[in-house]
């Protein structure tokens, strides 16, 4: 695949934009790291060694890479076409307790017993976005606040179907309640001997190649895009925009579902409740910095995957709070969220304004 | 009477490297009424605006009664005794008349609370004053545009304003809906105030000013007075050249029905009946204009040909066929194109490129090779023939659409829809807020269009577009068609007016 | 079981749970009617809920500890309304990393403050009393219903009321309604958009932030990470349910304060508290779809 790497004036601002934004996360990291009587030098060192310092902090990365590109990939579906689908971490647990029980319950060839997981585990998340998607079709229910709902609804339900799986008194400590171990023949192989890294991986790369396809080349991936882009117009179009809206939140709904299955069959190996802390969100995050490119998620999650992998040897290291990436990650999405020409135009505005009074006051 | 309650010297205005104004003197005499006219883009509204303390000049200087004023907003202006009537009107639909009034100029106890019943006396005097009739405490959304525009001037007087200036006033109004303005107009200059009438109707200019200034590329090229003015010199200083804008058309013959509607009835989305037992038809390579007064129905009975609202009862047959509950994209694969009235919001996708504009609608209706598969060549041909056909400016069809020109846009929309085989054309306002130049080439496509033998269905809400390129011509009342007449030589816009305003109807 | 449901023990908790609720309704029914889509409100709940939490701890004082939270509420939406009014930024997307980063750093100042992970409880974490009104106490059913709250119940209600006269009988509330109504318009009326969004930001800031501080100090005196557990779009989808008019939506939150107060009382039961606790959640999305039926008919083709 040929990558156009010429930039445009715009593709320049671009990139001086993003890189801005990662200064300034740097430094806002550095005063955070100080306050807490750390060293921000050792902080950062510490946080390369532990995402490349070492094969296990590379396979941790990668590891870590593999969710966010996944459900980047499921929050770039939905918000291209201009839907919020927040509610991926939901749709995650369903695609991940269904696995879960299915890579237990069934016994069957590897081959096809990771192939049957993996569809499961889309098809549930799938059912579960099939909820706010009938809702706003038929009711107009803002899409934002029910995924949202549903998202504490899903963790809640996912938690109960565990204890109901494991019958209720199986265990009164949190840690235990899970699923069985799935059987060998469902899970993914190990990528680095003796790391977390799997190849999920593979299939994650797999998702976003296919969906940077699937909106450069086909006539669903032209609709889909030009619904986000203006609805109105694509409605007179011919597109039948239903019917596209089913077909988004339902992919998205797939996609995300399909990353509680690898994050089973990869790293987890059984369903635990609450497992997923905040990875679809993480996804919502890496589109957004992405501006829904689906190639653009890739690189990124890498990035997410390091401050992942590197903030826990940081934490362990030199006892600085792993929380402050999570911080500096949503900070940098602030960041480049802003519109510096707007903002440039805002400037300008008020030095006019200053002028103009200046003016009128030696009028008077 | 003759003493200048404003003055205008060397104002200029300049957005970037457009100059919307240049050089512009004029002065206001006190109790008159003052038209400025001009083409679309002369700058009229653009100077407008500037005396309102809406846009800050970037040079030049206003003087009121004889004295400097620099204005920071439309609050300096008012206090000048400065209101304007934007032609889009500025209210708020689900407040009620007296809220809208109010907003901005409240009469409060204590500061912070709404003296209602203050303002309604006080409002009350205005409109007794000044003969105007308009109910308190109705919501804006319910009241009919002749009143609005009411609402709007009582509130400029309700601002004490003493200049009242008016911005093409009459676009939305009937002809009988125009009389009635112009009389509350010559009643305002008797009782003291001025008024500013910004328009390019020459008629209307002619009948109701005292004093005229003609704006030309943002530039003053008159001041006169009706007496020395006539139409043909007023239209001479607006363009500045012959004004031959009569298209040229063709005899013609035309076939059997295409499209036949018959007892269509539309509901708006808040269950009101918006068409009424509709029936017409079209034939093949016919031009059928569909004329009236803004809100008569026209906009839910084009979304109901097309697919994009259930109609309540009725049926609408197409080529035969029955269409009625097809959605948008049955009408492409049928070959039914539309182009729609709000270009930007509507029309194209702003920030996609050119070809992704002009494959919309040609992929269900012409499918590529492969129909999964976005084929690159063919794309790319119908596109550069879009370009071409139509003139439009751009560097490659790649340019993203948003950074084109309005009228390079309006192309684009029209073409896309001209270009694609369609048998019937369902064109909405085509030629809204674009200049001279692309009007007439638009003018001159549909003519042709229709010539090769396409059905065209032209609403607009210029009774001019629709009466010179009409075959027939379709006069919508209050969501009712009363009347359908063949667009002959004898035909007088006045006589259509009578149907507009439900003054005349056609017996069935 | 019905009646355990319908018990004044339940409602007299839907009372005292509609407090935050309410506050926050409140806080975003100013910024809806002046069309600002504020979905970071969650951020502003969890903030506040911990500096209420800090200021009662550092003073040993509920009072300030209201005010700590006010405050944090109001810088919540000076950022919120920088990004959002000057930088043009997408609210959404404002919206949602600020509560993703709230969520981090309301633990992660757990720990750098208190060295503590989870939650923290601690005897210099003063609550709000409850208030005993001694005759309305007397009052059969409606005194065991009313009574014996704390003073940010009381204050909810008023704040409802207030928010109600100051939307329609003000001429601040009738400039909002015209800001949300028609931006264009109202700036050629000479009002600034601006700082009539600004204003409905720093309203939000302070109630949201008082919101936020009736999670720790209702009694419980505690602060728990994630404590605000979706008060703040619960809130949000309040105000859009009323449509931003403020008795409109405080009756949606009467609904949602209900589904949690029920869910507390359902616990009693033999009904798994995973299902119990989904109440409020899926309350919500129901109470939506219900205040949307109309929609039914047109969305039908």
């Amino acid at each position: 695949m040929k990558l156009n790497l010429r930039l445009s004036t715009n593709g320049k601002l671009t990139v001086l934009k993003y890189l801005v934004a990662a200064l300034l996360v740097m430094i806002i990291g550095s005063i955070i790291i100080l306050s807490q009587g750390n060293s921000p030098a050792e902080a950062f060192k510490a946080l390369g060694v532990g995402a490349f310092g070492s094969v296990s902090a590379i396979g941790t990365t990668i590891r870590w890479a593999t969710p966010s590109i996944i459900t980047g990939i499921s929050a770039v579906i939905a918000f291209k076409s201009g839907i919020w689908n927040v509610g991926i971490e939901g749709q995650m647990y369903f695609g991940a307790f269904v696995s879960a029980v299915v890579g237990y319950q069934l016994l069957m060839p590897r081959g096809v017993h990771i192939v049957v997981c993996l569809l499961v585990a889309g098809l549930s998340g799938m059912i579960f976005s099939f909820i706010p998607a009938i809702l706003k079709l038929l009711l107009d229910v803002n899409e934002l606040i029910s995924t949202l709902m549903l998202n504490y609804a899903a963790l809640l339900f996912t938690e109960y179907l565990t204890f109901k799986y494991m019958g209720f008194d199986a265990s009164e400590l949190a840690d235990a309640i899970a699923t069985p171990d799935m059987q060998p023949t469902a899970r993914l192989s190990v990528l680095l001997p003796r790391t977390s890294a799997t190849t999920a991986i593979f299939i994650a790369i797999g998702i976003a190649i296919l969906v940077h396809l699937l909106y450069k080349y086909t006539v669903k991936g032209y609709e889909l895009k030009m619904v986000g882009e203006n609805l109105k117009f694509s409605k007179f179009g011919g597109v039948n925009y239903k019917s596209t809206f089913l077909t988004i939140f339902l992919l998205s709904g797939f996609i995300a579902g399909m990353c509680g299955g690898t994050e089973m069959m990869g790293t987890f190996g059984k369903f635990r409740p609450g497992f997923a802390t905040n990875l679809g969100w993480d996804g919502v995050m890496i589109a957004s910095i992405a501006k829904n490119n689906p190639i653009a998620v890739i690189f990124i999650s890498f990035i997410w995957g390091a401050l992942k992998s590197g903030s826990f040897h940081m934490e362990r290291v030199t006892e600085t709070n792993r929380l402050v990436i999570s911080v500096l990650q949503a900070l940098f999405v602030l960041l480049v969220a802003i519109d510096y020409e707007a903002l440039y135009k805002w400037f300008c505005d008020q030095k006019q304004l200053r002028m103009l009074r200046k003016q009128e006051s030696g009028v008077q | 009477m003759e003493d200048v309650i404003l003055e205008v010297k060397g104002m200029c205005k300049y957005f970037g490297s457009l100059v919307a104004n240049e050089d512009i003197n004029m002065t206001v005499k006190r109790a008159s009424v003052h038209s400025i006219i001009g083409e679309n883009g002369a700058g009229k509204s653009t100077l407008m605006n500037m005396i309102a303390g809406i846009y800050k000049p970037s040079k030049g200087e206003v003087f009121v009664n004889g004295k400097k004023v620099v204005f920071r907003n439309p609050n300096d202006a008012a206090k000048c005794g400065i209101g304007m009537v934007h032609q889009e009107f500025m209210l708020y639909p689900e407040l009620t008349v007296l809220e809208n009034l109010m907003m901005g100029f409240e009469t409060t106890r204590m500061g912070y609370f709404l003296d209602r019943k203050k303002a309604r006396k006080d409002i009350q005097e205005i409109c007794d004053k000044y003969k105007f009739s308009i109910p308190l405490d109705e919501k804006a959304q319910d009241l009919p545009v002749s009143l609005l525009q009411q609402v709007e001037i009582v509130k400029v007087l309700y601002k004490g304003a003493d200049i009242i200036i008016l911005d093409e006033p009459t676009a939305v109004l009937t002809p009988q809906g125009i009389e009635g303005l112009f009389d509350a107009i010559r009643y305002l200059t008797e009782h003291g105030k001025t008024v500013i009438l910004i328009t390019h109707k020459l008629k209307e200019v002619m009948e109701i000013s005292d004093y005229i200034t003609v704006l030309k590329n943002g530039r003053v090229t008159g001041n006169l007075t009706p007496a020395e003015a006539s139409e043909q010199l007023l239209a001479s200083l607006m363009v500045g050249r012959e004004v031959l804008f009569n298209t040229q058309k063709q005899e013609k013959e035309i076939g059997e029905d295409l499209l036949a509607v018959k007892d269509l009835t539309v509901k708006s989305d808040d269950g009101v009946v918006k068409v009424k037992n509709v029936s017409f038809s079209v034939k093949k390579g016919e031009i059928v204009g569909v004329a009236g007064v803004a809100g008569s129905g026209q906009g839910e009975l084009i979304e109901s040909l097309f697919g994009l609202r259930r109609p309540e009862s009725g049926e609408i047959r197409y080529k035969g066929e029955n269409i009625t509950h097809l959605s948008p994209r049955g009408h492409r694969v049928d070959r039914i194109g539309y182009v729609p009235q709000d270009r930007l919001g509507t029309g194209c996708a702003r920030d996609s490129s050119i070809l992704e504009n002009c494959i919309m609608g040609y992929h269900v209706a012409h499918k590529f090779k492969n129909p999964l598969l976005v084929n690159k060549k063919e794309a790319e041909g119908f596109s550069k023939q879009v370009v071409e056909d139509f003139s439009v400016k751009a560097e490659s069809v790649y340019t993203q659409i948003g950074t084109l020109s309005g009228g390079n846009i309006q192309k684009v929309v029209v073409g896309r829809e001209f270009c694609q085989e369609n048998d019937l054309l369902v064109v909405e306002d085509p030629t809204r807020g674009i200049d001279v130049g692309a009007i007439e080439f638009i003018w001159q496509k549909i003519i042709q269009i229709a010539e090769a033998g396409v059905s065209v269905l032209l609403v607009s809400h210029e009774l001019g577009e629709v009466m010179e390129l009409s075959d027939r011509i379709l006069v919508m009342y209050n969501g009712e068609i009363t009347g359908n007449l063949r667009n002959t030589d004898e035909l007088d816009e006045q006589t259509v007016g009578m149907y507009m305003l439900g003054g005349k109807r056609d017996e069935a | 079981m019905l009646g355990i449901l319908l018990s004044t023990s339940t409602l007299a908790a839907t009372v005292r749970l509609s407090a935050p609720l309410a506050l926050a309704t409140m806080g975003s029914v100013f910024g809806h009617k002046a069309k600002i889509f504020n979905i970071g409100l969650e951020s502003y709940v969890l903030t506040s809920a911990f500096f209420a939490t800090w200021g009662s701890y550092l003073f040993e004082n509920a009072f300030m500890g209201l005010l700590f939270g006010m405050a944090s509420g109001v810088v919540m939406s000076a950022i919120f309304g920088t990004f959002v009014l000057h930088f043009k930024s997408d609210p959404i997307v404002v919206g949602i990393a600020m509560n993703l980063s709230a969520w981090g750093l309301t633990s992660l100042l757990l720990f750098n403050i208190f060295h503590i992970r989870g939650s923290i409880m601690d005897p210099r974490i003063k609550s709000f009393g409850s208030i005993d009104i001694p005759l309305l106490g007397r009052i059969p059913f409606v005194g065991e219903l009313l009574n014996n709250h704390n003073i940010l119940v009381y204050a909810a209600f008023a704040v409802v009321i207030v928010s109600q006269i100051v939307m329609y009988k003000t001429r601040f509330g009738l400039r909002l309604r015209g800001v949300g109504l028609n931006e264009k318009a109202i700036q050629s009326a000479g009002v600034s958009v601006t700082k009539y969004k600004w204003a409905s930001l720093i309203i939000t800031g302070v109630l949201a932030g008082a919101a936020g501080a009736c999670l720790p100090l209702s009694g419980i005196s505690m602060f728990t990470e994630n404590m605000s557990a979706g008060k703040g779009f619960l809130a949000v989808s309040a105000a859009r349910i009323g449509k931003g008019d403020p008795f409109k939506a405080f009756f949606a939150c009467l609904i949602f304060a209900f589904a949690d107060a029920v869910s507390v009382g359902l616990q009693s039961f033999n009904i798994p508290s995973q299902l119990v606790l989904m109440t409020p959640y899926i309350a919500t999305v129901v109470v939506m779809c219900l205040t949307n039926l109309d929609q039914l008919k047109k969305n039908a083709v």
